[in-house]
């Protein structure tokens, strides 16, 4: 089970990718094409206004993942994971008709995984890094970097109303896309989410040191240190160091959990939940039903957990509908989950699904996530074991290309490994399910089973 | 295989292969202070590094530490001063600022702020790079030498044993018992 596993793993992705080489790849450069200009003409505009390179940076975001969805989906075609569903489950969602709709409805989980693993900053630095060197360390020209630290240390009451700003923008621009159906403004939220993300990464530090360092000089740092030294005399006697003991327990977590926990397991799982999304709600609430057993059911709008929020609460609602201020109190309500909905409950489903996997295909999986890792890795040791050591300013010159060299072997065999752990989820689950109903068909054969049955029967 | 063997084989195999996975990792990760590229040379000898060469031609030791005619510090270790000459060979600028010795796991870094060598392109510049080491771990003291970079990459650095071997380390801890001069540094033209 576990060899099958894995062969069906690497082989099937290797045999995707080779298929797909030349259309993925041509995906793959377009995305890299159209970030790496984003990123020229961000830096250019900055001479204008760090807040203008700021807006246009947001774009770096869309053509990056926006190509990491196109090579997922055509991935999942090749595969034919939409024909693993049966015939009279297939209905067709929009996503799949539609490129500009799949991207505009999938970027933003998307976004949203790039935020939490720390890819959004390292885009973010290459940004300050190329404005550093445009206009040296001590240059009076204004950085994006300078702008936000300005911003969240003398007017952090304006950042705050800049962000919840941002934030009703593209509430409004959600609302108004789904009431017109017109796709543009989908990208355009998406545009407006990628500046709300950068504001809050780049500024948000600043507004968090300038926070520890007001807390540093409050009297409660001091009652707590008091307490901690209290505390650590009092265990002394009994001959027990408590900070050392503390900080050999923080190290431990932070240096060999917390790594092992991120970049092993929730990252390869993570990814998966996300990927998941690009191949539509309709084969995740079949996936989840397979899952459960329950193979055909629940059509009704609102009855599985990859419902919307809106389809969920109609389901769920008896009676009148509210009026007044409760009206608005369920619309409010509505309006936040809905961001809540769009961005994350759908991946957090998607990821409670994948969970379901069982431990053989996940550990697997998570292995050969990492194989991939791994080689990322070794490439990059090996441009630099190739090319020796230079000076920094070499490195910021010839990063894109080594970058590309790096990216372009590895990210689409990432992209098709997800395609394919995703495939194979869902033939797992079919099987289990087709499982469990074969046995509720089966007739009770062994002694053992007759003869509690005769004594249930007698019983009742 | 009983019930609870079937689910407990499956959990296990998974968890063998996480563990597996983040050594596999680990080990294809190079920690950030030691990605750079070690050019290692001889004592006495210039070696070639991006923009021209370092030689290292001379180490003194002190406990006594007199600068400009005046006793500047005294130490209970011992004061290393390393004379190094930096040549930029190269059209452009020499940047060897970072220095610091090494002793196994031990690093000391420069007395002073600055303790590496620059030369601007066609000029070579001497200098005594002061350290100050404890006694009880200087076998096999190695300069290293780095350019001091706000953005860095992967860069180049010199490594020069000062042989200071097991042997002759407390023939260098007898003689540091007096004061060490520093010579301020010199620049001139590449012959």
């Amino acid at each position: 089970m576990l060899w099958t596993d894995l062969r069906i793993l690497i082989v099937d992705t290797g045999r995707v990718w080779w298929r797909l080489l030349p259309m993925i790849m041509g995906v793959y450069l377009l995305g890299w094409l159209g970030s790496e200009l984003t990123l020229r003409v961000a830096v250019i505009a900055g001479d204008l206004s760090p807040w203008l390179a700021l807006v246009l940076f947001a774009f770096n975001f869309v053509c990056v993942l926006a190509a990491a969805i196109v090579i997922l989906s055509l991935a999942g075609r090749e595969l034919g994971i939409r024909e693993l569903l049966p015939a009279d489950e297939r209905e067709i969602d929009d996503r799949d008709t539609s490129l500009s709709r799949l991207v505009a409805i999938t970027l933003l989980p998307f976004l949203a995984m790039y935020a939490a693993f720390g890819q959004v900053a390292e885009a973010a630095n290459r940004l300050v890094t190329q404005q550093w060197v445009r206009y040296g360390f001590l240059s009076d020209q204004q950085t994006v970097l300078g702008a936000l630290y300005d911003l969240a240390t003398r007017h952090l009451a304006w950042l705050v109303a800049l962000l919840a700003g941002i934030y009703l923008l593209r509430r409004l621009l959600d609302f108004v896309a789904e009431r017109t159906g017109l796709r543009i403004l989908d990208l355009l939220a998406v545009l407006v989410e990628s500046f709300f993300m950068l504001l809050v990464i780049v500024g948000g530090i600043r507004v968090l040191q300038t926070f520890h360092a007001w807390m540093e000089g409050r009297a409660l740092m001091q009652w707590l240190a008091e307490i901690k030294a209290a505390v650590a005399g009092f265990l002394a006697i009994f001959a027990i160091d408590l900070p050392e003991i503390l900080t050999r327990v923080a190290s431990f977590f932070s240096e060999q959990v917390w790594p092992v926990l991120v970049d092993v397991v929730a990252q390869p799982m993570l990814w998966l939940a996300v990927a998941a999304l690009v191949f539509g709600s309709r084969v995740l609430s079949l996936a989840e039903l397979w899952r459960k057993g329950q193979p055909y059911a629940a059509r009704i709008p609102g009855a599985t957990a990859f419902a919307r929020y809106r389809e969920k609460k109609a389901f769920r609602r008896l009676g009148l509908p509210p009026r007044g201020i409760r009206l608005a109190a369920a619309r409010f309500q509505e309006a936040f989950f809905g961001d809540i909905d769009d961005k994350y409950l759908p991946a957090l489903h998607a990821l409670r699904l994948v969970f379901r996997a069982g431990p053989l295909f996940l550990g697997s999986y998570i292995f050969v996530y990492t194989l991939v890792i791994i080689a990322q890795n070794y490439i990059d040791r090996g441009v630099n074991w190739l090319l020796g050591g230079h000076e920094a300013m070499f490195w910021v010159r010839w990063e894109p290309v080594f970058a590309l060299l790096q990216d372009a072997l590895t990210e689409p065999i990432r992209l098709c490994l997800l395609a394919v752990a995703f495939r194979r989820c869902l033939e797992l689950f079919a099987q289990r399910a087709a499982a469990q109903a074969e046995q509720v068909a089966r007739p009770v054969t062994t002694p053992v089973a007759r003869r509690a049955l005769a004594d249930a029967e007698a019983r009742s | 295989m009983t019930p609870l063997r079937s689910k407990l084989v499956p959990i296990l195999v998974a968890i063998a292969l996480v563990g597996l996975s983040a050594a596999g990792l680990r080990l294809s990760k190079v920690p950030e202070e030691a990605n750079f590229e070690v050019v290692n040379g001889v004592f006495g000898n210039p070696v070639k590094i991006n923009n021209g060469e370092v030689t290292v031609s001379q180490v003194k030791v002190g406990t006594v530490l007199k600068q400009f005619g005046e006793i500047k510090d005294r130490t209970d270790g011992v004061f290393v001063a390393i004379t190094m000459t930096g040549a930029a060979t190269g059209p452009k600028p020499l940047e060897m600022a970072a220095a610091r010795l090494l002793s196994g796991d031990v690093r000391y870094e420069g007395y002073q702020l600055s303790a590496g060598v620059t030369a601007q392109p066609g000029f070579q510049t001497t200098v005594d790079s002061v350290f100050e080491v404890d006694p009880a771990q200087m076998d096999d003291l190695t300069l290293e030498l780095g350019s001091n970079e706000i953005l860095h990459g992967y860069q180049q650095r010199v490594r020069i044993s000062l042989g200071l071997r097991p042997a002759s380390a407390e023939q260098w801890r007898a003689a540091a018992r007096g004061v060490l001069e520093p010579a301020t540094s010199s620049t001139r033209a590449i012959p």
